[in-house]
């Protein structure tokens, strides 16, 4: 990360934290959203977000693979800084999967056509080989019965599996999360969280903003509280939910809990 | 069936009720008929109304031996059969094809270019203003005239490539402006899921928007071609060669050569025999897409 690295600007470095914000600020017009946020993700660890509407998570998520560009700070992806104009910000995100909470999928186009338009089109795979692909992922969050399907004939919390598995599909070497089960029925969510479990387990580096408390218990292996586009808190999700330190963390978990 | 003797003619045995949009008359009051469809089965009923005024009006004051020989002469029609067809209603066709395919692709382009920022939205913006706040018969006009003087340059297809190229231009200006409507429609978020995948702006455009944009546009672009399929009877300003007329052009030219006016009707029939059908499927499709959603 010092600036006399050997490797190009826009060459990730794998001893690096795949994600690493210093200072970032944002600023919607007058509103200041993001107030300095300074953290890092390492590799393989699952970071949960937590903190009141209209705290700044959603944004915080969304700089990270530029949705949104910050108005000042840094942020270091596998150590390429990506806010500077030299950086080709689509192979960044490339690495970055991102799953939202209304699912975004494609619906002009079939489950299995979801997990592999980016395939080819980003990657340069050929037909086969995408296919190959996407058919494992979907065999992965259990929808391997649902290829030919197209979006609307699926229930939400089949449509968010499509979604993480049509970001899997990229080898992502991190994963966001934005309240991936805020959408769903309760009798779904459930399904979904299932499949993020399973990807926690095989190591894969997450970022999950999220209101499901029990999820950033037992898969979460840091919680952040954010309030007011600050870090309020953090530490080891059992202690933070069990003996939250800062009376503002303490205000709201007395609210969700 | 225990209706009453008054109410008008009985529907066949065997069908259950009327075909949508027509046999409405044999049908009793019934609670469904304060509907939502309420209003337009006034509308409807109303321009009935109109027809069969102005059809009663005519019965009535027209002087029927004249206009059988004027307006329904079997002799004319023999003469300008079959190049009614072959020549006019063909070229019709043709104009309004190639007007509206490639139109639609510098409509495509336009409203990408007005999407974007800097000196291509100002193009983009001027050029729609531009053509759409011109009569279309004058950017014809000028485009047959001006544009050989201007430039010295004479477009392909001699005056009616010019015209043609004036139809092009309006229809490029009226159909980017339906489909950036379109595109606009498309939740961002679909934009956001394709570029976190790290596919390119153009990409994103190219797979994941503008086939949603433009499916959503199908019903109002096929009323601008409805409208295009009109107004190209304004290439007659061009000056057309015989065998390019269209079908305004051949049927005033049949009305001074034989001194009739059966080529005018003959000519109307067949604008309404496509245009009639064409209005129908838009209003089928915006009904399939209304179900949609
Ligand atoms: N594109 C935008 N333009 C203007 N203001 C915005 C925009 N996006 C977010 N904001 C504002 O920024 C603040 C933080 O929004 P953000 O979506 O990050 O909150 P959040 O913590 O994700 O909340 P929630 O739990 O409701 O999703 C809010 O006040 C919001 O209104
Ligand atoms: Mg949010």
């Amino acid at each position: 990360m010092s600036p006399g690295r050997l490797h190009p600007r826009d060459t990730p470095d794998p001893a690096a934290p795949p994600i690493q914000t210093i200072g970032l600020h944002k600023f919607f017009g007058d509103h200041h959203v993001l107030k300095g946020i300074d953290l890092k993700v390492r590799r393989g660890e699952v970071v949960c977000v937590i903190g009141p509407s209209g705290s700044g998570k959603s944004t915080l998520l969304r700089s990270v693979n530029l949705l949104e560009w910050p108005t000042r700070g840094r942020i270091l992806i596998e150590g390429i800084d990506v806010l500077d104009p030299d950086v080709n910000l689509d192979r960044v995100r490339t690495r970055i999967g991102m799953v939202f909470q209304q699912f975004n999928l494609f619906p002009h186009m079939t489950v299995l056509r979801n997990t592999t338009i980016a395939q080819e089109n980003v990657l340069g795979r050929d037909k086969e080989e995408a296919a190959a692909v996407g058919r494992s992922m979907l065999e992965r969050v259990g929808l391997s019965d649902k290829i030919d399907a197209h979006p609307s004939q699926l229930s939400g919390g089949q449509q968010q599996r499509v979604a993480i598995a049509r970001s899997l599909a990229m080898n992502p070497d991190m994963m966001l999360f934005d309240e991936p089960t805020s959408a769903l029925d309760p009798e779904l969510v459930g399904e979904v969280l299932q499949v993020m479990r399973d990807l926690a387990e095989s190591g894969m580096t997450m970022m999950v903003v999220t209101h499901e408390m029990g999820f950033a218990r037992e898969v979460g292996t840091r919680l952040i509280f954010m309030d007011d586009g600050q870090v309020v808190e953090e530490g080891d999700p059992r202690e933070v939910l069990a003996a939250p330190q800062h009376p503002r963390t303490q205000l709201f978990l007395s609210k969700v809990l | 069936m225990d209706e009453p003797a008054f109410s008008a003619p009985r529907l066949a045995s065997g069908q259950t009720g009327p075909e949508p949009g027509q046999g409405r008359g044999g049908r009793r009051f019934s609670l469904s008929d304060i509907r939502p469809t309420v209003r337009r089965r006034v509308a409807r009923a109303s321009s009935f109304a109109v027809v069969a005024v102005v059809l009663i009006l005519a019965v009535a004051l027209a002087d029927w031996r004249r206009v059988g020989r004027q307006f329904f002469n079997l002799e004319v029609l023999a003469q300008i059969w079959p190049n009614v067809i072959v020549i006019a209603l063909r070229n019709t066709l043709l104009y309004t094809l190639v007007a509206f395919v490639v139109g639609t692709v510098f409509a495509i382009i336009l409203a990408l270019m007005k999407m974007a920022k800097g000196p291509a939205r100002w193009f983009a913006v001027g050029f729609i203003e531009l053509f759409r706040g011109l009569p279309a018969l004058l950017t014809i006009f000028m485009c047959a005239f001006m544009i050989p003087i201007a430039f010295g340059y004479h477009l392909p297809g001699g005056s009616m490539g010019a015209g043609l190229f004036g139809l092009i231009l309006v229809t490029s200006a009226y159909n980017a402006e339906v489909i950036r409507s379109g595109i606009e429609a498309i939740p961002k978020g679909q934009r956001e899921a394709a570029r976190s995948l790290g596919m390119t702006h153009l990409s994103t455009m190219v797979h994941i928007i503008l086939p949603q944009g433009l499916r959503v546009v199908i019903p109002p672009l096929t009323n601008e071609f409805v409208m295009l399929l009109k107004d190209s009877a304004l290439l007659f300003i061009a000056g057309l060669a015989s065998t390019e007329r269209e079908l305004t052009t051949f049927g005033r030219d049949g009305m001074t050569t034989y001194a009739s006016a059966t080529p005018l009707i003959v000519v109307a029939v067949c604008y309404l025999v496509v245009t009639i059908p064409l209005t129908y499927l838009v209003s089928l499709l915006e009904k399939k897409m209304a179900v949609k959603k």
